[in-house]
């Protein structure tokens, strides 16, 4: 038989057991008669590459498609080799489709854990145009180009043509499956967990660890990545108490459902080890229905804090390398026998088993037991076990005493196998399915988070836990422990050493009575006489399409350390980690370079141990919840009126509010700037962060954390702050007014309102500790609402109870005092402009602030009041050179701003010394100037770089920015703020404001920074 | 003589009830809330004189503890929050009869507005809240009259249990009570879900 001419594997040929008599066409040509865990009764529907098929309950897609005798579902990743299954779990490298359609189409989902549902849509990947016929396996072809490290060869030169050229091809050409182009619309949920001991994996050690310490009292979780724990209970042929495994599995959880401290989780994936008892977990809630019900999430991301944890996570088969060990049809033992005893589905009719070790001939008896033919037995070993010749000879087989399979015979789907016996004679031997194990690899991955390497067991042949993350112990097979009765033991053990440590008294489980279990192993990684390749492919790493002619290649370009091994090969770079992959790559690479297993080491295995989808990472924080909003007191007033709301921070701000009739948000903002000007105006400023200072040494303390002056500020007054850094550059600014003899309230910029609390505790707690002072916010305290305009007194004086004098000597510029409004309510008012016209801040608290604002509407609306946003409030700003978020960019000085004269020369403040450094003091340091373009209407951008005229457009030339920029209805022009070198000194001056960015080269005039009311009569009237 | 100025909840008044699967969630906002810190360093003045007004022992650890007409919660070293008995804002000035009471012992801010308190009760309200806080809420670890400084998602919080139904209170900062209760109800449908 041509290795090409492949028999069709997906007609529907009757299999080994005919489906029995019903009078449709046979359904399911593979499923066995009986067995398994999966309801017989019931028929589920599904579609895979557009054809029909059916399955059961309990079946996963990989179990399914077998049962229909489907066995080609992928191509592979670089090659577009046929590939089939591989495994029955977690780390399915090949069997790789992509999960329904539209938005919530999953690439990249393996077969081996997709539950099957009714009405299942998956499409094989990476296949043009079909899966059967796919003309990318000309790549195949191309192969001796496409090795490791091929990309970076061929593609340097142009360096051009990588974006448009090459990326675009090899994308094409390579690769997996495809995102969903569309929102995912589902939604995910985060949730916290606390244990005394997490178990993670629910096989026979881990059922018997949460069940010793469930029964101790202890906190547990129980943890397992298949929707049905019992592990590889479910799937061998085994007896416990004489009975069946999966029944002392359902006692089992039967007892650890009743518990009330033990929470059993399945389908869960424990995914990573964190700092302090934490681990990741991924629960798939609704992955496995149809259809997801508006109130389930897809999955739930959580947060496992545990005292303890007992890592039971049993162990990944490893294939054999040896070429065409890709073909559909090549199978590991353990999940051949998964696949009969758990599924009922017969893997193939005609089968080779080729393993090194005892535990792959419970395969053999299996698969006789399940009436498939076995053609022979393969035993890697010179000297087969007792077990080996005892299996091959109840099944019937050929023992094949240390021979080895040499090349695999088949396109898309296995004929036969080439073996070579312990005498070097070769035969061919037809088969469509071999059964191999070159051992089994503990699952270390949670044990190595920490930076732990496992150690080499030269028993084994595989890789154990060494050091531990703290609180963690490993028990069952995933410690090396093998067979069901010393796992069942060591999960016992295991327990209660965990929940001893947690304090509770435990005794230890009683052992059921298990047949023996063989488990002699023999080192096998590969049957390879060379690395070149000649034979054909032989896949290390199946997914990435790593071969061992690229291991050899890595060897000899230097690339011998296991992580360069890895970086230059790709070798366990894919989705699924290299779990069938790594330790034959690093056992190979051993041989070559002539070092042990150990001396060749192991890569760094990072979480997650499974591929998590970005959306369960994102949890509920999405779209406009991606962040809470803080809303101020008058958000439901502001909505009302239409307004438009921006983001500062956190904070919800109204930006303007649009009137019917506004030709645009120009014309918006320039009516509510002009009504300030000219009548009143009222804007929440709530977002201001307010902090209330108490104590005896509350002024000393504003002395030190200011950089002006403090201590002759009488009550009743507010004072502008400066606030430098340590290093000497400013930090925030606000109003600071003294309320009492021991008390202030500090304002400070919406931006630093968390950053400033933190330096004020940060002062006292360690600056100073002795100063007898305390601080607490009332940011959300107090509504609070600026007043500004000329006719601000005259609205105020309607609201105010009339107790207090708000007359210009009453209540001058900088006031402040605890007032009451409407009848006896109490509020704050301060006589503080940001706008430059007569203004005051008024607060209420705040669940007055609603109603607040509401009455100064309908009060004022004799005077014209006009609400503004933040829009209205920076051009009010800008216009009368006020410095803020733009100015304030940490990058400049109290003399970059004009402010140096408030840095006091009498006093220590947090800044001071470093504030002194030559570079800071150097006159030539751009500072603020006004921005005036020549003609009015020129569009002065903000961000643009101002030079002198008629210089180069060079870096060279660059003396200063536009730091803030905006059309200003009271002067009728362009305006802006500045930092320009030496400015102060060069008001009149026309330098050029360049704007790469948008192309432009506006003439500027260099003012002085206030452009309306320069000399403050509006401020004091 | 101008009207007086009504009072707002800090929920949009459709948002305020949750009643489904046993968990309810409910708008406590509205009671006095005061920040008492200790100022002056005489602690036992402080402990004494709280004593004799109220009769009760201010904590030291992050726990509650009710007093005849106030309450006191742990906010810190030496910082506590006095909250009234009134779930309103009925009864007399809380800042001004612990500044009255406590003079200078103490630095007292009206916290009423600052801080709201969402309230959480039902037999699933631990497990809604471990949708949202990073806590252990479970009897071994917090039983009534534990408080905790803690994060619910992203937003600042201070949590205690009040009874063993169980019912929380869940303190937070008036401008994301609708962020908080947005995301109260979210967990509280997670929760009965799992449920």
């Amino acid at each position: 038989m041509s290795p090409f001419d492949a028999a069709p594997t997906q007609s529907p040929t009757p299999g080994p057991t005919p489906s029995g008599s019903r009078p449709r066409q046979p359904t399911q040509p593979f499923r066995l008669a009986e067995g398994g865990l999966i309801d017989r009764d019931t028929l589920v529907r599904f579609h895979f590459d557009g054809r029909d098929f059916t399955g059961h309950p309990g079946d996963t897609l990989a179990s399914a498609l077998l049962a229909n005798g489907v066995r080609l579902v992928g191509r592979s990743f670089k090659y577009h080799r046929p590939r089939g299954i591989l495994s029955a779990g977690p780390e399915e490298p090949n069997a790789l489709v992509e999960l329904r359609t539209g938005p919530r189409r999953e690439p990249n989902t393996r077969a081996t854990t997709i539950e099957l549902f009714d009405g299942l849509e998956a499409s094989s990947q990476n296949r043009f145009p079909s899966l059967r016929h796919d003309l990318l396996s000309i790549n195949g072809l191309l192969s001796p180009i496409l090795t490791a490290g091929f990309y970076y060869k061929t593609f340097m030169w142009p360096a051009a043509f990588w974006e448009k050229l090459y990326e675009p091809i090899i994308r094409r050409a390579a690769g997996l499956g495809r995102a969903a182009d569309e929102a995912d619309p589902d939604h995910y949920e985060k949730a916290t967990a606390f244990c005394d001991v997490l178990v993670v994996g629910a096989g026979p050690a881990g059922l018997a660890a949460a069940l010793t310490a469930g029964r101790a009292g202890a906190r547990v979780i129980l943890c397992e990545d298949d929707a049905q724990p019992g592990g590889r209970l479910l799937a061998e042929q085994l007896s416990l108490d004489g009975r069946p495994a999966r029944d002392w599995v359902r006692d089992a959880l039967a007892e650890l459902g009743a518990m009330p401290e033990v929470r059993v989780m399945s389908r869960t994936t424990v995914f990573g080890t964190y700092d302090g008892g934490t681990y990741g977990a991924l629960e798939h809630v609704t992955d496995h229905l149809a259809a997801t019900a508006p109130h389930l999430p897809r999955q739930v991301l959580w947060r496992i804090v545990a005292r303890r944890c007992v890592l039971a996570a049993g162990a990944i088969e490893r294939p054999v390398v040896f070429p065409g060990n890709d073909r559909p049809g090549i199978m590991l033992a353990g999940a051949v026998r998964t696949y009969i005893n758990r599924f009922g589905v017969a893997p193939g009719r005609k089968a080779v088993v080729f393993a090194n070790n005892d535990d792959a001939m419970r395969t053999v008896a299996d698969l006789a037991k399940a009436g498939i033919a076995v053609a022979a037995v393969v035993d890697s070993r010179a000297a087969p076990s007792a077990t080996s010749r005892d299996a091959a000879r109840d099944a019937g087989a050929r023992l094949i005493a240390g021979g080895q399979v040499t090349r695999a015979i088949g396109g898309r789907a296995l004929t036969a196998v080439r073996i070579r016996d312990a005498a070097g004679r070769e035969d061919i031997v037809p088969c469509d399915l071999l059964a191999m194990s070159g051992g089994w690899n503990p699952n270390v991955h949670l044990t190595t988070h920490h930076g732990g390497r496992p150690e080499y067991i030269a028993s084994l042949c595989a890789f154990v836990p060494s050091v531990l993350p703290p609180g963690m112990g490993v028990a069952g097979m995933a410690a090396g422990v093998a067979g069901t009765a010393a796992a069942l033991a060591d999960g016992s053990r295991a327990g209660a050493e965990a929940a001893t440590a947690c304090g509770f008294a435990t005794s230890p489980l009683s052992m059921p009575s298990v047949p023996a279990e063989p488990s002699g192993i023999e080192p096998l990684w590969h049957t390879l006489s060379a690395f070149g390749g000649a034979a054909g492919k032989a896949f290390v790493d199946f997914q990435n399409d790593v071969t061992a002619k690229d291991i050899g290649l890595a060897r000899q370009e230097g690339f011998r350390a296991v992580e360069h091994l890895k970086r230059y090969t790709t070798l366990g770079m894919a989705t699924d980690q290299g779990k069938t992959a790594n330790v034959n790559a690093l056992a190979i690479m051993a041989e070559l370079t002539g070092r042990t297993i150990p001396e060749t080491g192991t890569t760094l295995i990072r979480p997650p141990v499974q591929p998590i989808a970005i959306g369960a990472l994102a949890g509920p924080h999405r779209g406009g919840h991606f962040k809470p909003a803080r809303l101020t007191p008058t958000h439901d007033w502001a909505t009302e009126l239409g307004a438009t709301f921006t983001a500062a921070g956190l904070w919800q701000r109204a930006q303007w509010f649009a009137r019917p009739g506004d030709a645009g948000w120009q014309e918006t903002v320039n009516r509510e700037v002009t009504a300030v000007r000219t009548a009143v105006g009222i804007c929440d400023v709530t977002t201001l962060g307010k902090i209330d200072i108490q104590g005896p040494d509350a002024a000393a303390f504003l002395e030190r954390v200011y950089a002006n002056a403090w201590k002759k500020l009488p009550v009743g007054r507010a004072r502008y702050g400066l606030m430098l850094r340590e290093d000497g550059f400013v930090f925030d600014d606000g109003t600071t007014a003294r309320l009492g003899d021991t008390q202030y309230v500090m304002t400070t910029t919406t931006a630093n309102a968390g950053p400033v609390m933190q330096h004020l505790e940060f002062c006292h707690q360690w600056l100073w500790p002795d100063y007898d002072v305390r601080m607490i916010s009332v940011t959300d305290q107090w509504a609070q609402i600026a007043v500004a305009g000329p006719k601000s007194r005259d609205v105020l004086r309607q609201i105010v109870d009339t107790a207090y004098d708000l007359s210009n000597d009453a209540f001058p510029y900088m006031a402040a005092a605890e007032i009451t409004i409407c009848g006896g309510q109490k509020a704050r008012l301060f006589r503080l402009s940001f706008s430059g016209e007569l203004a005051y801040e008024i607060a209420v608290p705040a669940r007055f602030g609603d109603a607040l604002v509401r009455r100064l509407m309908q009060s004022g609306a004799p005077f014209g009041i006009t609400p503004y946003g933040t829009e209205a409030l920076g051009v009010l700003r800008i216009e009368k050179g006020h410095p803020a978020g733009p100015e304030l960019n940490g990058q400049t000085t109290a003399h970059d701003l004009g402010m140096g004269r408030l840095l006091s020369t009498r006093k220590d403040f947090v800044g001071r010394a470093m504030a002194q450094r030559p570079a800071l003091t150097d006159p030539a340091r751009p500072t603020l100037v006004g921005l005036r373009p020549v003609a009015p209407h020129d569009v002065l951008p903000a961000g643009a770089h101002l030079l002198p005229k008629g210089s180069p457009a060079t870096a060279a030339s660059d003396q200063g920015w536009v730091s803030s920029a905006a059309w200003s209805p009271s002067v009728g022009s362009w305006i802006g703020l500045g930092l320009l070198s030496n400015g102060p000194a060069r008001h009149g001056e026309i330098v050029c404001a360049h704007d790469p960015l948008g192309g432009r080269v506006v003439e500027v005039e260099i003012v002085p920074p206030v452009f309306v009311d320069p000399t403050g009569e509006r401020l004091h009237a | 003589m101008p009207d007086p100025l009504h009072a707002r909840g800090p929920l949009s008044p459709s948002a305020c009830s949750y009643d489904h699967g046993g968990i309810r969630i409910t708008d406590m906002s509205g009671r006095q809330v005061a920040g008492v810190a200790l100022l002056g360093g005489d602690r036992a003045a402080l402990d004494a004189t709280v004593r004799q007004a109220w009769g009760v022992d201010l904590p030291d650890t992050p726990r509650i503890v009710a007093g005849s007409g106030l309450t006191f919660a742990w906010a810190g070293p030496d910082q506590w929050l006095a909250l009234s008995d009134a779930v309103d804002d009925s009864g007399p000035d809380l800042e001004h009869v612990l500044r009255t009471t406590l003079g200078p012992l103490a630095a007292v801010t009206d916290q009423g507005d600052s801080r709201v308190a969402l309230r959480i009760s039902g037999p699933g309200s631990r497990d809604a809240l471990s949708r949202l806080l990073p806590i252990d809420l479970h009897p071994r670890a917090f039983s009534p009259g534990n408080t905790a400084l803690t994060l619910a998602g992203h937003i600042g919080v201070q949590v205690w249990q009040v009874d063993s139904c169980p019912t929380y209170d869940i303190l937070v900062f008036r401008s994301f009570a609708r962020s908080l209760h947005h995301d109260l109800c979210a967990a509280a449908r997670g929760a009965a879900r799992a449920a």
